[in-house]
């Protein structure tokens, strides 16, 4: 297991900018004992259900429904946008686990082994349907001059304006629709990383993406949804 | 170059282009000691870089706000009657 990223506010300081607004603490990445343990529990949990489930018992795989449902669903509803199809993945992806759980190593984490199921054929679906919304990023992202400067100066600090101008229930729904425009290989690493809690290795073995270009995409999809927000807040994305 | 934009580029060696980019590394602390310390060398004189990594991180952190997507009861039931159903008939067939 990779050490997880780790992000205080002391070391995203700055210093000498004693003049700038600093943001407030805000601690956006779980630490890595935390989520060490939590993962290490549900190693230990699953161990008895996996084992149940390859002798066929079907209390085993309520058991493990019971346990990973509202997640699973929660990534092919964000990858699928649309309830039936997510439930569809979520029923063969359960089915599936029963079927093959005897072809199961346990060289993988059980949950990553079901994350990894549901996000292929979430994607898998998204390219036969074709329904995605996505959009062209070029009009989200920061522009520069030729000497590499901002193109459009001052860039505005909106970022303490953002919760007094939206009510909660905005703020949701505007982040739904820009979630919704990303290309859903970018919409699947930003659903893994910021709602889910993995790191950028896990992604990459989910998504069969090399660690890079996952930290690429991530990047990407960050610049894209903070363009979103900057022009809906009636700022230049750039 | 503007006159302020030589001056930016002489003192940091990075240009806010290549600030943006190493945004991700920097937030996640995977950047060299070298490369971090250009990286604040450069937002200590460039006010739009330093506005431009706010919003950056705050659009990271209600991005981590997003409400997961509840499963609906009526979904729920339906997967967990379509699942028994299939046990069932594997059951019956082996």
């Amino acid at each position: 297991m990779l050490a997880y990223r780790s992000m205080t506010d002391q070391n995203c300081s700055v210093e000498g900018l004693s003049a700038m607004p600093q943001m407030p603490a805000v601690s956006i990445f779980p630490s890595a004992t935390a989520r060490l343990n939590r993962k290490r529990k549900a190693e230990f949990d699953d161990t008895d259900l996996i084992e149940r489930l390859k002798a066929g018992d079907e209390q085993a795989l309520e058991a493990i429904f019971n346990r990973y449902s509202a997640k699973l669903y929660n990534v092919a509803q964000r990858i699928l946008g649309e309830v039936a199809d997510a439930e569809e993945v979520i029923q063969d992806v359960f089915w599936t686990a029963f079927r093959k759980a005897k072809s199961f190593r346990g060289t993988a984490q059980f949950s990553t082994w079901l994350y990894r199921l549901t996000v292929n054929a979430a994607l898998g679906k998204v390219r036969r349907s074709k329904k995605n919304k996505e959009v062209e990023y070029e009009d989200y992202l920061p522009k520069f001059q030729q000497d590499g400067h901002h193109s459009v100066r001052p860039v505005v600090d909106w970022s303490d304006t953002l919760d007094e101008k939206y009510a909660e229930r905005e703020l949701q729904q505007l982040l739904n629709d820009a979630l919704d425009q990303l290309k859903p290989v970018d919409k699947s690493a930003i659903v893994l990383s910021d709602m889910e809690g993995m790191s950028d290795k896990e992604i990459a073995v989910m998504l069969g993406l090399t660690v890079s270009a996952v930290k690429t995409r991530l990047h990407r999809a960050r610049l894209f949804l903070r363009g979103k927000l900057a022009v809906h807040l009636g700022h230049s994305a750039a | 170059m503007t006159p302020r934009n030589a001056v930016t580029k002489a003192l940091t060696d990075k240009t806010c282009k290549e600030i943006t980019d190493l945004i991700f590394g920097y937030l996640n602390d995977t950047l060299s000691p070298s490369v971090r310390r250009d990286f604040k060398r450069h937002l200590r004189i460039c006010s739009d870089c330093v506005n431009f990594l706010h919003t950056y991180k705050k659009a990271a952190s209600v991005t981590r706000s997003i409400r997961p997507e509840e499963i609906p009861l009526k979904v729920r039931h339906n997967i967990l009657d379509f699942l028994r159903g299939q046990m069932r008939k594997s059951g019956t067939d082996s």
